[in-house]
């Protein structure tokens, strides 16, 4: 069944068991990435981009239920053997963690852990993978690369950090890379760095970028706004944001302190995860007898999808 | 109507309120789930029984533990572990030595965290000067080397049960400093540190409501394992002959055996049983210790 | 008036202080009641320290904190407790903002127990406050691993707030959080500093929240304060080099 994508993701679904009872963190999932193509997946904590992030490498599996398929590359990823799926992550796709401070081993060098990971992927050895070690933190922008290689973690800012993680994650050109909240706390020049880099190193691979940030989801060309485990709307990332379909999404644009900083009313929590009905209508101003039905992501116009059903 | 539903609304705030304010001012962090954990349960059920062993010692004993008579029995309905040399009951002597057993471990073990806590406390809340002084101070208590230490002071002080304890306590609190001190070096940078002292709160409360508190956990853990030590410490000294003769412990027990022909005679139930009893209550305190899983933290990742 | 008047501040670290960490220079700063003060800055520009130093959670090296005429710097840490309610601090990290021993109720309790308020009262006062700042009481008996940050900074303002403060630091205060939770607290600490006439200072890399909510904006380069004048201004026709630098970054 080739569907033609770099990665294909179909009802995929993942659920946490608590004390306090099951929390579904995503819900039936849909997702289609081309070869060359970035894609924000833009939401508040606690909506399940996180965890989409790590589920489509296939890293909940021994705390969650998941249920549903990936494909990448038409391979099941659910069905891979260890040793396919050991190649795929860390080779084929990369993860740009969140907490970049906590993501590096504090009691070995960066660039050793870079290299170790490249050799992991089979790229290079010994003298070769260390000199593609020192390029890829130059490409990532530090003047002085040999510096950084020689560094333990702990001697690095936050930015600095994060520079370090992505160099690392795209030392072993994967063809995808999921970059979780690259932006988070950073200042308006480190961001602006650390987004053009990012695109720079990732140019000649697929990206999605898991962001709190508009201002970050606006550097890819297509975003999936995710509302309580749900895509509620997805499209090219211009049009969506220029034009929303959906309350919330217009709500997210507004809430922006340059654009007026209204709140959304009501608040959000993980239980309204298991809610009959549309998820967002507690805090939906439009919010009618038809929305106790659960809306589908219907298709509104040419690429653009809208979970809502006054759109 | 609109003003009816918000009184409502008050209303029922207040109730929760009401609710949550008798929990809190009352049992609520007592009673909070704490997480089930069958390692704890066994380590608290075994401790539990061996105090009861320790209180209850004159009533469950079968006999006068001093009662001299015929020496050197074997093991039988009225002797479950024969007598000694003097012919005393190795039974009762066996419950009798765990009072000695646990109360010098329990007062050692709080002399040595009492110390260890506060100097650790001290050190990392007031970096600088005062903090270089006491972790150099406890550093050099560290490099002493404790058993040989403690067997020359021992020696030169008359063997008695209450010159034993402090020396243990006295000897055991660097490692706890350490601990608590580089934990209070993390919770002090803490923001909530901070806000607490912008709220005017004086340092002494901060140490003691917030510092303490999020220290606490290192502290029973060392705790628990400062009784087990100094317990060995205890066994240690005694079955070297300097123990307290008035209040035998199983290390004396063993110590005994030793010298009065228990080993050479082969006599298992006289030096074995009270080495099991060593083993079993380190065990205890060393299973309370131990981590329970916590909940996963991965809700955080949704 | 909460004046900061050539405030500098030098770390020491290593042997004997022997290297040593310039983080504030020369800074001269006033937040007059009612008014929001911006105060922006990369990371490690000094901002966080000024912002310490305004509450005296950290001494100057030299220079005068002066408080509606009172200078404040040297007075004993006894007598400026009166003074400590006055001016209130709050900051970036939700996650260790408040201590995770207690519940949110608990560490509420702390500041209204600081005040004095008797028990009898200190209900009635949590149902004002944290109708306030929107805190929601189904989930004051957790702890703060258990709830989202936007509730931890509510908990925190509650906490803040019983003491009627006359300026507020605001060190960051809602960088790590969402953005309808951000535009939520901001539009509340907005509206309490013209009702209450609360005077603040507002410090954060965001050019964007502070354009939003400050009246006045200072700039702040590697412990200088560089250039400082009326928001509108400020974005419209920057002075400094860095300023300038600052906005066509942002966009």
């Amino acid at each position: 069944m080739s569907q033609g994508g770099l990665l294909v993701v179909r009802g995929l679904s993942v659920a946490f068991k608590t004390q306090k009872g099951t929390v579904q963190a995503i819900d039936g999932i849909d997702l289609d990435l081309n070869e060359n193509e970035t894609l924000a997946i833009v939401g508040e904590s606690g909506c399940g981009k996180s965890v989409l992030g790590h589920a489509i490498m296939r890293l909940l599996d021994d705390i969650a239920v998941v249920r549903g398929s990936v494909l990448f590359r038409d391979k099941e990823v659910y069905e891979m053997e260890t040793t396919a799926l050991l190649n795929l992550r860390g080779g084929l796709i990369s993860l740009v963690p969140q907490s970049p401070s906590s993501s590096f081993n504090p009691v070995i060098k960066i660039g050793k852990q870079i290299e170790e990971l490249i050799e992991k992927a089979g790229k290079e050895k010994g003298i070769g993978a260390r000199k593609r070690a020192v390029e890829y933190l130059s490409m990532a922008g530090f003047s002085q690369p040999e510096q950084i290689y020689e560094s333990y973690p702990h001697r690095l800012s936050g930015g600095m950090c994060e520079r370090a993680l992505i160099a690392m994650a795209l030392s072993v050109e994967p063809e995808l890379v999921i970059a979780d909240e690259p932006t988070k706390g950073l200042d308006a020049l480190s961001r602006k760095n650390i987004l053009g880099m990012l695109h720079k190193l990732a140019k000649d691979a697929s990206m999605i970028m898991i962001t709190h940030d508009l201002k970050a989801a606006e550097t890819c060309g297509r975003i999936a706004v995710m509302y309580s485990g749900e895509i509620v709307e997805e499209g090219p990332t211009g049009i969506v944001l220029n034009n929303p379909r959906h309350v919330y999404t217009k709500g997210l644009i507004d809430a922006q302190p340059s654009r007026g900083m209204k709140p959304i009313k009501g608040r959000h929590n993980l239980f309204s995860h298991n809610a009959l009905g549309c998820r967002f209508k507690e805090r939906c101003d439009a919010a009618s007898s038809e929305c106790s039905n659960h809306p589908l992501l219907n298709i509104v116009e040419d690429c653009r999808k809208v979970r809502c059903c006054h759109a | 109507m609109q003003r009816a539903a918000s009184i409502c609304e008050v209303l029922k705030n207040m109730e929760i309120i009401e609710r949550k304010w008798f929990r809190s001012l009352n049992i609520g962090r007592f009673t909070e789930q704490i997480p089930f954990s069958p390692i704890k349960t066994i380590g608290i059920s075994i401790l539990i029984a061996l105090v009861f062993i320790a209180i209850a010692a004159p009533y469950i004993a079968p006999h006068d533990p001093e009662k001299t008579g015929i020496p050197y029995q074997s093991p039988s309905t009225d002797h479950f572990l024969g007598t000694n040399d003097l012919g005393q009951d190795i039974f009762s002597e066996l419950l009798y030595a765990s009072r000695t057993s646990l109360v010098v471990g329990f007062l050692a073990a709080i002399i040595s965290i009492v110390i260890g806590v506060s100097v650790g406390l001290m050190a990392g809340y007031y970096r600088g000067w005062v903090g270089e002084l006491l972790m150099g101070m406890t550093d050099v208590f560290l490099l002493i080397p404790g058993l040989p230490l403690m067997i020359i002071l021992a020696a030169y002080l008359s063997p008695s049960m209450w010159n034993i304890i402090p020396v243990i306590g006295l000897l055991w609190w660097c490692s706890t400093a350490r601990v608590v001190h580089s934990r209070v070096l993390q919770v002090r940078e803490m923001q909530f540190i901070e806000s607490t002292r912008a709220l005017g709160y004086s340092d002494s409360y901060i140490l003691h409501k917030h510092v303490l508190a999020n220290t606490k956990e290192v502290i029973y853990a060392k705790f628990s394992l400062a009784v087990a030590s100094a317990m060995l410490a205890e066994a240690s000294l005694s079955f070297l002959g300097l123990g307290d003769p008035l209040n035998i412990s199983w290390g004396e027990m063993i110590h005994f055996a030793f010298t009065r022909g228990g080993f050479a005679n082969d006599m298992w139930w006289w030096y074995l049983p009270p080495g099991l009893m060593i083993c079993i209550t380190v065990l205890a305190f060393v299973l309370i210790t131990m981590e329970s899983r916590k909940e996963s933290r991965l809700v955080e990742l949704i | 008036m909460l004046e900061l008047v050539e405030i500098s501040k030098e770390f020491r670290t290593g042997f004997l202080g022997k290297n040593v960490k310039q983080a504030v220079l020369d800074a001269t700063l006033c937040v007059d009641r009612g008014e929001i003060v911006g105060l922006i800055g990369e990371s490690g520009c000094g901002k966080s320290t000024l912002g310490r130093i305004a509450v005296k959670l950290l001494m100057p090296s030299s220079g005068r904190i002066i408080l509606d005429g009172v200078d404040v710097t040297d007075m004993p840490e006894k007598r400026f407790r009166e003074f400590r309610r006055q001016v209130q601090i709050i900051f970036q990290h939700p996650e260790t903002a408040l201590d995770p021993q207690y519940t949110l109720l608990e560490s509420i309790l702390e500041s209204f127990n600081k005040i004095g308020i008797p028990e009898s009262e200190q209900k009635d006062m949590l149902l004002d406050i944290s109708e306030e700042v929107n805190l929601p009481l189904d989930i004051i008996d957790r702890h703060p691993n258990q709830v989202s940050g936007g509730e931890i900074q509510r908990a925190v303002l509650t906490r803040v707030f019983a003491f009627e403060p006359k300026y507020l630091i605001l060190d960051e205060p809602t960088s790590m959080l969402d953005v309808s939770v951000q535009a939520h607290i901001l539009q509340l600490l907005k509206k309490k500093a013209k009702q209450d006439n609360v005077g603040m200072l507002f410090i954060s890399h965001d050019l964007e929240v502070i354009r939003a909510m400050c009246d006045r904006v200072a700039v702040m380069k590697e412990g200088r304060i560089l250039e400082e004048g009326d928001t509108s201004k400020m974005f419209l026709s920057p002075k400094s080099g860095y300023m300038k630098q600052l906005l066509v970054n942002s966009d």
